[in-house]
């Protein structure tokens, strides 16, 4: 208990608001296990307002500003009071009962609330941002468990006279209001006005807009966060530069840029973020590195069609899982392998939103086709140079029929009409390069380059 | 720190002229006040999503004075004369005019006090006063017969009219609110949190100003506050914002510059300042100056969306109505927030209404009147709280005669509700209006949710042959294989077919700028039947729409024959506009 307030002492002393940040979370530091029991023991509701005061504001050896102290000891009265709830929660977790996280949210609503506050009002400064930080990161991991409550039918909703016939059948009524409460907090970073120096609160505002983003992906609402970048690109030359933030904060927004722009089909700007977050992420975040990977190989499919090597995949075997059956048809030009390998991952593509994107790989897939069956043309002597052997430029349509159908599904069968259509498709969006005759039902080929980036 | 007190008192050199990075910034601020006006436009054109009445006043004031000037509001000064009785059936349809000689009494003294001033109100002008006249006139004609109407007790017209005004203004909003619902919802609470912090800050930096006047540092402060006061020339090169934003404008245009100084003359304080604590009552004088500039947020994080004024529906009718209104038919208009039994009809009702409108809508096709009918019935409906398969048939009727007729705003109205309803397993053809969702969301280029279509797919929806259909359509698009495509069209199942008529044109120029690339020569007779025309004519018809005329040649001996390359760059240009001007919403 007086180690914990010594903590609390020495951290705003130093001002160091990652130490801070430390002890308000609601989980306890593997070094003192036992912290959050000791605190909340320590106190009473009765005396928790003047054990708290006298250890920070009495024992002033820090020098706090009065005010900023009686703002910390807000807090921590409020810390104290969630606490018991979460040691309340957790205990009847660890039983195998139900607790109750919808009333942990709102004890921990409070909590942000009064940081936020405290913020907004310019008692805490830029050094302490960690605590709110850390308020918001809980409030939207208790939201989301107060909606798995909500969801199991324990407490019902009602809106009364709903707009229309169906009312919302909101599924994360808990999870909404937290994404509003960091709206908040959005705006109390970047309601700063006063100029980019190191007190400007604008400090947080990409953890915030991070965690933005978070929310409003497990919300299912890209639209949302696309008005928060929005809001920032207006801001942008009020906030210091995204380079000057922590790494963490860099990778973290430049990844859900991406995927942003990823889901609004604007391939080339998702590749260079996501590029932006592969470049910078730490070498041993597995995960993150797989998170980016998933929208960064269907986005240079896209880009310049080009395919993971397997070393890539082989790295992690969730992705290798979800992209290597697809590779390797593209890869062989196995149209059969390839519409087996997407629909086997229809569900995980459809989650991860990137099924439509994949499914334009079929064109890669499919010239694969065509250049095999132009590699496969016996060599004939070139007309300017007969000593030269070249192999043919002109294809028999009949040819890509046959190749066609014989890596197709047998319930597909293409017929010449099918295959001029994919062989337009192709030249137009460039893949390969020709003419098409319907006359003599031969698909010419460029000379040069006729599948253009394939190395023929 | 007497001298950092002598700096503080020295007047600022800087704070009457704006020095260059000031003006950046407030230009910087006005642009986005603008913007924001602009936003402040859209909202509002949100909640008045309709045209046909003039605009409403109090908008027109702040917003548009051209809308404004058009506006008469004492118009209906006319004394009562006797031709003034007949006026609005001079430009009546013929059926009334021929109906001239047997107007009962009751009507005529009806008509007259319509245009008595005494019963003129401010915000109905004369034309939309004619107009409505003769609609309840026509209306009462067509549906009741004129003898049958109390004329007597019947509201005036510019009662009907205030009266559907508001309603359709409620109305604009909850129609906003049925597509963007998240976002909406969004909205009203953020608007709520704003308007509830706002007055907390108000009410807290009122306390601060009044516990901040008696220490010594509220005077240089004050000081500050009142050379800032020069402000107001800025407040009028921003039109836009004044009207959201009143003189509050001018205030936050200021505080930047201002607050740089006191920044500015805090680091010169700096030295000084080192040790925590000493100056405890310097440092949080500094922090109430950041925190005082913050007490509105600067425009640009007013957010983009701005929330249109929805009040959470109010609980008023906790228990649903019984409506005891027996008319088959009712004009639209919508429900107040508390409903009136009398206004509403109960189902049994509702149920002949239905099926008077199917019989309606085959005999006259005339969508107007069926539509607006098919939304009162959807009003009673919901104010009822009424969720059966009848609910289902309603919805599923009025999807489908919107749908006959392109109108893709109401026919996405009814789709997101069916949508909704059939989770809730009331029956109706989920599966054959899942195939329409997926005709809707190919034609708007959706495709977020033709991937959360796709996810919800169940092995059933799967198995029937209308969603297969769909599907297949939709992926012999994306795969480019137009020849699948339009096979696939010619056997649309159901009604889809007036729905991929809408995106038809925009594939076969998709189609033809890709044929036209891979091909030199396309002869027309394999146009026609390619892109699936009836007939070489309709192709040919379609394909000069384009400007490719001279590059057909050989009409007579081969039935026409397109050059590829000479009409490539054409419809690459007709395709990139057709995709391009795709409404998102499906509004009109």
């Amino acid at each position: 208990m007086e180690a914990y307030f010594a903590e609390v002492r020495e951290a705003l002393a130093t001002q160091d608001g990652y130490r801070l940040a430390q002890t308000m979370t609601p989980v306890a530091p593997s070094d003192d296990p036992d912290r959050l029991h000791n605190f909340h023991r320590g106190c009473t509701a009765f005396d928790v307002q003047n054990t708290i005061r006298q250890a920070i504001i009495y024992d002033n050896e820090a020098h706090i500003p009065p005010s900023e102290g009686s703002g910390f000891v807000d807090v921590y009265v409020a810390y104290w009071k969630v606490l018991g709830v979460i040691l309340a929660a957790e205990e009847t977790t660890n039983g195998g009962e139900q607790a109750d996280w919808v009333n942990v949210y709102n004890c921990w609503k409070e909590l942000a609330s009064i940081v936020n506050r405290h913020f907004d009002n310019a008692i805490f400064t830029a050094w302490s941002l960690p605590c709110l930080y850390v308020a918001g990161k809980y409030l939207r991991s208790y939201a989301i468990l107060a909606d798995e409550v909500a969801a199991k039918g324990n407490i019902k909703f009602n809106y009364g006279l709903s707009d229309d016939v169906v009312d919302g059948m909101a599924k994360h009524d808990y999870l909404e209001d937290a994404s509003r409460k960091l709206t908040d907090f959005y705006k109390t970073c970047a309601g700063d006005r006063g100029p980019l120096d190191d007190e400007s609160r604008k400090w947080g505002i990409y953890y915030i807009v991070n965690l933005q983003f978070k929310t409003y992906f497990k919300l299912d609402s890209i639209n949302l966060s696309k008005s928060v970048l929005r809001s920032l690109q207006a801001l942008r030359q009020d906030v210091p530069d995204l380079s000057l933030f922590p790494l963490s904060q860099f990778v973290t927004f430049k990844y859900y840029e991406g995927v942003i722009a990823f889901v609004d089909e604007d391939y080339k700007k998702a590749e260079e973020c996501l590029n932006e977050a592969w470049n910078y992420c730490h070498k041993g975040a597995t995960k993150n590195r797989e998170l980016i990977l998933i929208y960064l190989i269907p986005c240079r499919m896209i880009t310049s069609n080009v395919l993971p090597t397997k070393a890539l995949l082989s790295a992690s075997p969730n992705l290798g899982s979800l992209f290597e059956p697809l590779v390797t048809a593209v890869k062989r030009g196995d149209l059969a392998g390839f519409d087996a390998a997407l629909e086997a991952g229809e569900n995980a593509f459809v989650k991860r939103r990137i099924y439509l994107t994949l499914e334009r790989g079929r064109d890669i897939c499919m010239r694969n086709v065509f250049r095999k069956v132009y590699l496969a043309g016996e060599p004939v002597p070139s007309p300017e140079d007969q000593t030269v052997s070249m192999r043919p430029s002109r294809i028999p349509i009949a040819n890509l029929v046959a190749a066609l159908n014989l890596v197709s599904r047998h319930n597909e069968v293409f017929d010449s009409e099918d295959v001029e259509c994919f062989a337009a498709n192709m030249i137009y969006k460039g893949f390969m390069k020709g003419y098409i005759s319907h006359e003599h039902q031969i698909v010419v080929l460029s000379r040069t380059e006729a599948f253009p980036g394939t190395g023929i | 720190m007497r001298a950092a007190a002598a700096i503080r008192e020295r007047p600022p050199p800087v704070w009457t002229s704006n020095p260059p990075w000031a003006q950046d910034r407030m230009q910087f601020q006005q642009q986005h006040t603008e913007s924001f006006g602009q936003f402040g436009l859209l909202s509002i054109t949100d909640s008045t999503a309709y045209t046909s009445v003039p605009a409403r006043q109090a908008f027109a004031t702040e917003q548009d004075a051209p809308v404004n000037s058009t506006q008469h509001p004492h118009a209906v000064t006319h004394s009562p004369s006797p031709d003034m009785q007949q006026s609005p059936h001079n430009t009546g349809n013929a059926e009334s005019t021929r109906q001239k000689h047997n107007f009962p009494p009751a009507l005529v003294n009806y008509v007259t006090r319509a245009f008595l001033p005494e019963n003129g109100h401010p915000e109905v002008d004369s034309p939309a006063l004619h107009h409505k006249l003769k609609q309840i006139i026509n209306g009462a004609a067509e549906h009741a017969g004129l003898t049958n109407v109390d004329w007597d007790n019947h509201p005036l017209p510019q009662q009907v009219l205030l009266r559907e005004r508001e309603q359709e203004r409620e109305l604009a909003r909850e129609e906003d609110r049925e597509r963007t619902r998240q976002r909406e919802q969004e909205r009203a609470r953020q608007r709520e949190q704003d308007r509830a912090r706002q007055q907390d800050r108000d009410r807290g930096s009122m306390q601060r100003k009044r516990a901040r006047s008696p220490s010594p540092v509220a005077t240089s402060s004050s000081k500050k506050r009142k050379s800032s006061d020069l402000g107001p020339s800025h407040h009028d090169e921003s039109p836009h914002g004044q009207a959201n934003f009143g003189g509050n404008l001018d205030e936050r245009v200021t505080y930047p510059i201002r607050e740089k100084l006191s920044k500015k003359q805090r680091k010169r304080l700096g030295a000084a300042d080192q040790g925590r604590g000493t100056y405890a009552g310097e440092v949080e004088a500094r922090r109430r100056e950041r925190f005082r500039v913050t007490t509105e947020p600067p425009t640009y994080l007013v957010s983009p969306f701005t929330p249109a004024p929805r009040a959470i529906p109010p609980p008023t009718n906790e228990e649903p109505i019984v409506g005891t209104c027996l008319n088959l038919e009712k004009p639209y208009f919508r429900q107040g927030d508390i409903a009136k039994a009398e206004l509403v009809r109960p189902v049994h009702v509702l149920e002949k209404t239905l099926e008077h409108l199917q019989r309606k809508w085959q005999q006259d096709k005339d969508y107007a009147y069926v539509c607006d009918q098919f939304k009162s019935l959807r009003v009673d409906l919901t104010v009822q709280h009424i969720k059966t398969p009848f609910t289902v048939a309603v919805y599923e009727s009025h999807a489908v005669i919107a749908m006959q007729m392109k109108d893709l705003g109401e026919y996405n109205q009814c789709q997101t509700q069916l949508h909704a309803l059939y989770k809730q397993n009331l029956g109706g053809s989920p599966q054959e209006f899942l195939a329409y969702r997926i005709f809707y969301f190919i034609h708007t280029c959706n495709r977020v949710m033709m991937n959360s279509v796709i996810a919800d797919l169940t092995p059933e929806d799967k198995k029937d042959p209308a969603v297969q259909h769909a599907l297949q359509l939709r992926s012999a698009l994306t795969l480019g294989n137009y020849r699948k495509f339009f096979k696939l069209y010619l056997t649309t199942p159901n009604l889809g077919g007036h729905l991929v008529d809408m995106f038809l044109e925009r594939e076969r120029l998709a189609a033809l700028a890709s044929l036209c690339k891979g091909f030199k020569i396309l002869k027309l007779r394999y146009l026609a039947e390619l892109l699936g025309f009836a007939t070489i004519g309709d192709c040919y018809q379609f394909l000069v729409k384009f400007g490719v005329e001279q590059h057909i040649s050989k009409l007579e001996e081969v039935g026409g024959q397109l050059a590829g390359k000479a009409s490539f760059p054409l419809f690459e240009a007709a395709k990139k506009a057709a995709f391009g001007k795709v409404d998102i919403m499906g509004q009109k």
